[in-house]
């Protein structure tokens, strides 16, 4: 009787570490992402305000773009719609940290001047490659492409 | 004749010692598994587009090799078999430190099958050991990818799925292996 009940306390124990596992891995997950989106070290790439990718500067990095001779220059923001497999949008509205007005970006004025440039805190901003000393959108944190 | 019977005895009994007190024997059965695993994993493509649907078989056989060879350092044997094949056969991305990713489900097989009285044929011992094995690859995966410097984002977005599915596959590789015990214990019987 008593090995049985040792038994099924065991089982027991293991049952409850495989949901404390899962547990752990959820809230790693929702932890990291709710403080990379409030820090802008993660992007939510969204397609009418539905998630469709996220990026944190390591991955822009990994995107084509940026030169030798300016390693602060990141890819373009066409670039990251693509790698998001967004492409079908009338417009994008690329928002910051500070949760202003969003900056939006018509379908028609798309091109390749828009870019982003890394930050020394692990962020990007928008800037426009002629003039990267006007910041359009500070320590981007959402990128939400509408149809 | 009680001589020839006891001498008889002598040579079927197992000959211990040689690593972990496991003898040839069993180290080559336990080859075999460790082999089965990573040759299976190389040639297997199942269309299940789902993190860890590799431990149907993977921790299936793992378990039944333990349940199968009750022993210290079953486990090890054929992690450490599997982890040398995976290297050579050039498995994941991970380059030579795949090698942990299949050696310590193994290991950690050999911790928690005593702590389970070695029952793993049954049913419920046999799930929990197969998806506490699988939850432990994916832990190295995930520490492997951290001592890569792998990108956070890849890690840790969608790690709760993964720990699920983990979870789920092992359970059903853990369940597989359970039944195959029952009907192969029995037969096995003059395997010493």
């Amino acid at each position: 009787m008593t090995m049985q009940m040792t038994m099924n306390r065991k089982i027991f124990m293991g049952i409850m570490v495989l949901l404390l596992t899962i547990i752990a891995s959820y809230t790693i997950e929702f932890t990291y992402k709710s403080a990379g989106t409030k820090s802008g070290t993660i992007i939510a790439i969204t397609n009418n305000n539905k998630p469709a990718a996220y990026m944190g500067s390591d991955i822009l990095k990994k995107l084509p773009g940026g030169t030798k001779d300016k390693p602060e220059e990141g890819p373009t923001l066409t670039a990251v719609l693509v790698a998001a497999g967004t492409s079908d949008f009338s417009k994008v509205e690329i928002t910051g940290v500070k949760k202003g007005a969003p900056y939006v970006v018509n379908k028609g004025e798309m091109s390749n001047d828009l870019i982003f440039i890394y930050t020394d805190h692990n962020t990007v901003n928008l800037v426009g490659r002629d003039n990267q000393q006007k910041v359009l959108v500070e320590d981007v944190s959402t990128i939400n492409s509408m149809s | 004749m009680d001589n020839d019977l006891d001498s008889e005895k002598k040579d079927k009994a197992p000959k211990e010692g040689l690593i972990f007190n496991l003898g040839l024997t069993d180290i080559l059965r336990l080859t075999m598994f460790g082999t089965l695993i990573a040759i299976i994993n190389d040639i297997t493509r199942l269309p299940i587009h789902m993190p860890a649907h590799t431990s149907i078989w993977w921790m299936g056989l793992l378990v039944v090799g333990r349940g199968l060879i009750p022993k210290k350092g079953a486990g090890i044997i054929m992690g450490i078999v599997s982890g040398v094949l995976a290297v050579f056969l050039g498995l994941g991305k991970e380059g030579v430190f795949v090698f942990f990713k299949y050696f310590m489900p193994g290991l950690v097989l050999d911790i928690i099958a005593p702590v389970f009285s070695n029952k793993l044929e049954s049913p419920i011992i046999g799930t929990i050991c197969g998806a506490v094995a699988s939850v432990t690859k994916m832990t190295v995966a995930l520490a492997l990818g951290l001592a890569m410097n792998l990108p956070m984002v890849f890690l840790t977005l969608g790690l709760g799925f993964s720990a699920i599915s983990h979870v789920i596959f092992g359970a059903i590789g853990g369940v597989l292996a359970t039944l195959l015990i029952k009907r192969l214990k029995p037969r096995l019987l003059n395997w010493d």
